[in-house]
């Protein structure tokens, strides 16, 4: 491989870091790529798996955060059913379960809530919360889900059967972030193109 | 603010140290040169940086679809990685140099 070319690729390597890192280049992108949509009222609000269970057995940050999302916005009454969901961790609860034990204790009745099964990614997310609301006759869904994967969960609940709401996201993004939040957005981004791209290849969304 | 302070302090750094060299008079090769090297070292790394991050997504997906065990392609999003396909890079641009004249070794 020709020095030249090396040169040349590491030359637009630090250029897209430093324009990433320095310049609001990566927000204006999270701006135009993740939604911003006031929330909707709708027949159930789901929380879909964000990180799971920590190595200690509680939620992690991002698990929390987001079930805190989805204990507010039912409190607000934006709908009378509050869908938990995310996959098994190193202990025997699920992120689901454990989510769960948490919404009971900030004051959700029991019987407003529905834990979903085990499941490893968005796809059987979409097929579980359809297979447990289905049967109530719920339709109209608002998504608690991390920013940058907001249009592929959506359109994987759409191909299911949904209308898929975005839950405003808590974390908005600003032009004034600090070089490491904006690298970070990067590498999410990055990662739901990848993710993306494989649904449409598998037929997905 | 933050941002610009962050991008001073290595300019800063850069440019007393380079004010240090001169004075010190010379011996040293061309700063052009220097920079030249580094954008191969980043090129090199970069490369390896997408390749490993191909192989990993491949690898994954041929996990998924071969066996029942499942892997999360999130396992891939990790500075680790990043970090070492810096060294792997610095490796190899050392390895594919030219041996330098004189001796090497120290003694």
């Amino acid at each position: 491989m020709s020095r030249r070319f090396l040169r040349g690729f590491g030359a637009a390597a630090l250029l897209l870091f430093l324009l990433a890192s320095f310049t609001p280049a990566v927000d204006l992108l999270g701006s135009l790529v993740i939604p911003d949509r006031p929330a909707e009222r709708a027949e159930a609000i789901v929380v879909l798996g964000a990180g799971g269970i920590a190595p200690g057995g509680g939620l992690t940050d991002s698990s929390l955060r987001a079930t805190m999302e989805g204990v507010n916005l039912f409190h607000e009454g934006w709908a009378p059913l509050l869908v938990l969901s995310g996959g098994g961790g190193p202990l025997l609860r699920t992120e689901a379960e454990t989510r769960a034990k948490f919404a009971r204790q900030s004051g959700v009745p029991p019987a407003a809530l529905v834990i979903a099964g085990p499941v490893r990614t968005t796809r059987e997310e979409a097929l579980e919360v359809r297979a447990l609301l289905e049967p109530r006759g719920v339709r109209k869904i608002l998504l608690v889900v991390d920013g940058p994967g907001a249009v592929r969960a959506m359109a994987v609940f759409e191909r299911v059967g949904f209308e898929a709401v975005p839950a405003p996201w808590s974390e908005s993004v600003t032009i004034d972030a600090a070089p490491e939040e904006r690298l970070t957005l990067l590498r999410s981004l990055a990662m739901e193109a990848i993710a993306r791209l494989y649904y449409r290849v598998m037929g997905y969304v | 603010m933050s941002s610009l302070l962050l991008l001073l302090l290595p300019v800063a750094t850069s440019g007393a140290v380079i004010l240090i060299a001169r004075r010190a008079g010379p011996g040293h090769r061309g700063l052009g040169d220097a920079v030249r090297l580094v954008l191969e070292l980043a090129g090199i790394s970069t490369l390896f940086l997408v390749a490993n991050l191909a192989l990993g997504v491949a690898i994954v997906l041929a996990t998924r679809l071969l066996s029942s065990v499942f892997v999360s392609i999130y396992v891939l999003n990790d500075l680790s990685l990043v970090a070492l396909s810096c060294l792997q890079g610095a490796v190899f641009f050392c390895w594919r140099r030219p041996p330098a004249t004189g001796n090497v070794g120290g003694d």
